[in-house]
């Protein structure tokens, strides 16, 4: 089956400025030679520290920027370096959501309309009726309430624009949808509100989807297959759970050794939720790093538990 | 009550807008006097029953002449801040959208050109092109503020640009001109109002000088600008010929950027109550 998602040696770099008139210009080479795959359903986690180039990335996979060399497949159709217009008809079909909630909506627009935006242009037929009714599930959907829907952004806290900002991605009925750092300036009680209902968006929707994280709690909840990057280079690309149970490069140790180990979660949010993927190598996972860090992801404490069993 | 007449800067920026509006009007059916009517034995009266605000070097009315130059004002600086604003923001985005290719830098240079001539040397340069006449004062004016418009455009433009809505935008499929429309004008338009209020001053000014040098508003047809110019040589003798002109243009200008600062928050849905 073709992958929903195929980047194939993609490679980005920016100029920096001239540090002299006869100096010659150097550039910044922020992904280096990144290929994966992402299958129908599947969940592909980009981690890595600031600077590591996974935003860069996040915007290559969707087509806003273009590569300066390499190829990104969607549905085994190449998007890269298209002019606009050609990307046109699949934006639909693919979205993202980013870091900032307080960035990425209009602060001038209502937000009913901001999430009618994409409904317009992919499904232009709609009448308004139709589109504020879609409007209106899809907010209830996130969590929110349908009359909320002449709100200006600044009226919401910082989670609930994230909720926003998803229905907006969602409302188009995407297959693919990417997540560059979704819950890193939320609040920590909200973040993960924010990760349970990306997750039962996922298997709603069947949406395929990359999340870009630093936090690796977030892509160990939310993956199926980690990739690691360090200066622009995929430096380990594993299943989650083999990444977790033995990281093999230097860098992910690193940043494993790095996590803070918070104390036992009592408020474990939505109880455990066994990931289909994974539980068979859970089995084996015993005083591997993934069972010390138990303790922060609470969101994952059911499934050390449940995984040998299952 | 509109909440609108709420906001302190709006509603006072009003009252006084509606104030010179209103002379304006005025002017067009009824002044005191004939304003263009001199009567060299009643020259440089101070103000009296029969004439308010007095008379000037050649026995004119002050106040009819204010009167009716509140129409001049008023037209001069809403047509030159028009087309300023109109070229000068398209302009402006145009380049911000083409940021760094040639597109860009021709159209930037170009308005740099205009903007190293001084203003009233380009205004002069116009005019002696086309004539002399309130009209082509206007366009000359205008044609300077177009620069000063497309580079604070410019500016916002890409720092519209460089936000997460525009990439969510672009996401949903927008076109270029859709997102420029919906998403960039909005929000740019605080800004372009202020700038606006400001270069009215600015353009009231510009009328001024070319008049003084006889190539704006056409004698007898009355202008502060050279009301206040003419006023210079009576200063010692005679100071409300330069005082009553100058508070008209001080309460036109006043009113404009208050105006403006109100209409800024006004259309800001972040300044509506929470």
């Amino acid at each position: 089956m073709t992958p929903v998602l195929e980047a194939v040696h993609l490679h980005q770099a920016y100029p920096l400025p001239r540090q002299g008139l006869f100096e010659r210009r150097k550039r910044i080479h922020a992904v280096r030679d990144v290929s994966f795959r992402v299958e129908e359903g599947q969940t592909l986690g980009i981690v890595g520290e600031s600077g590591s180039g996974k935003s860069t990335l996040a915007r290559l996979l969707v087509a806003l920027e273009k590569p300066r060399s390499g190829e990104v497949l969607f549905r085994g159709e190449q998007i890269s370096g298209l002019p606009e217009r050609s990307i046109r008809p699949v934006r639909p079909l693919m979205q993202m959501i980013f870091q900032d909630p307080f960035g990425s909506l209009d602060p001038r627009m209502r937000i009913g309309e901001s999430i009618a935006e994409p409904l317009g242009v992919a499904e232009p037929w709609l009448d308004a009726g139709e589109r504020a009714g879609r409007v209106a599930a899809m907010l209830e959907r996130v969590g929110l309430q349908p009359d909320m829907v002449a709100r200006y952004p600044h009226q919401f806290s910082g989670g609930q624009r994230q909720r926003i900002a998803i229905a907006r991605a969602l409302i188009t009925r995407p297959a693919l949808l990417v997540a560059d750092e979704p819950v890193s300036a939320l609040d920590v009680s909200v973040q993960a509100q924010i990760l349970n209902l990306l997750f039962d968006l996922k298997l709603e929707f069947g949406l395929s989807m990359v999340v870009i994280s630093h936090d690796l709690a977030v892509i160990r909840y939310l993956c199926d297959m980690v990739i690691v990057m360090e200066g622009g280079r995929v430096v380990e690309q594993a299943t989650t759970a083999r990444l977790f149970a033995a990281p093999q490069a230097e860098y992910t140790r690193a940043l494993m050794a790095a996590m803070p180990l918070l104390p036992d979660a009592e408020g474990d949010p939505a109880g455990a939720r066994p990931n289909p993927g994974e539980q068979e190598q859970n089995a084996s996972v015993g005083g591997s790093p993934a069972q010390l860090r138990e303790p922060d992801i609470a969101l994952n404490a059911g499934r050390g538990r449940a995984g040998p069993d299952g | 009550m509109n909440p609108a007449w709420r906001h302190p800067s709006f509603g006072v920026g009003a009252v006084l807008m509606a104030l010179v509006v209103g002379a304006a009007l005025l002017s067009l059916v009824w002044t005191p006097h004939d304003p263009t009517v001199m009567r060299i034995m009643a020259r440089l009266r101070p103000p009296s029953a029969e004439h308010w605000l007095g008379t000037d070097q050649f026995g004119r009315d002050i106040a009819s002449m204010v009167l009716v130059g509140a129409r001049n004002a008023l037209l001069v600086g809403l047509v030159a801040v028009g087309i300023g604003l109109v070229f000068g923001v398209a302009l402006g985005m145009l380049a911000a959208l083409y940021r760094g290719r040639l597109l860009d830098e021709a159209v930037m240079r170009g308005l740099d050109f205009v903007f190293a001539f001084p203003a009233v040397l380009t205004a002069i340069l116009i005019l002696t092109w086309f004539g002399p006449g309130l009209v082509n004062a206007v366009i000359a004016i205008g044609i300077f503020n177009i620069p000063v418009f497309a580079r604070q455009a410019r500016g916002a433009t890409l720092q519209v640009l460089a936000q997460d809505y525009i990439r969510a935008a672009r996401l949903a499929g927008l076109s270029r001109m859709a997102v420029m429309l919906r998403h960039i004008l909005p929000n740019i338009t605080g800004l372009m109002i202020v700038q606006g209020s400001t270069q009215f001053a600015f353009a009231i000014l510009a009328e001024a000088s070319l008049s003084y040098l006889g190539i704006g508003t056409q004698p007898p047809n009355p202008s502060w600008g050279r009301m206040l110019n003419d006023a210079q040589t009576y200063l010692g003798t005679a100071p409300h010929l330069a005082i009553v002109p100058g508070i008209a243009i001080a309460i036109t200008v006043l009113a404009f950027n208050l105006l403006g600062d109100g209409l800024r928050d006004l259309l800001d849905p972040r300044m509506k109550e929470r």
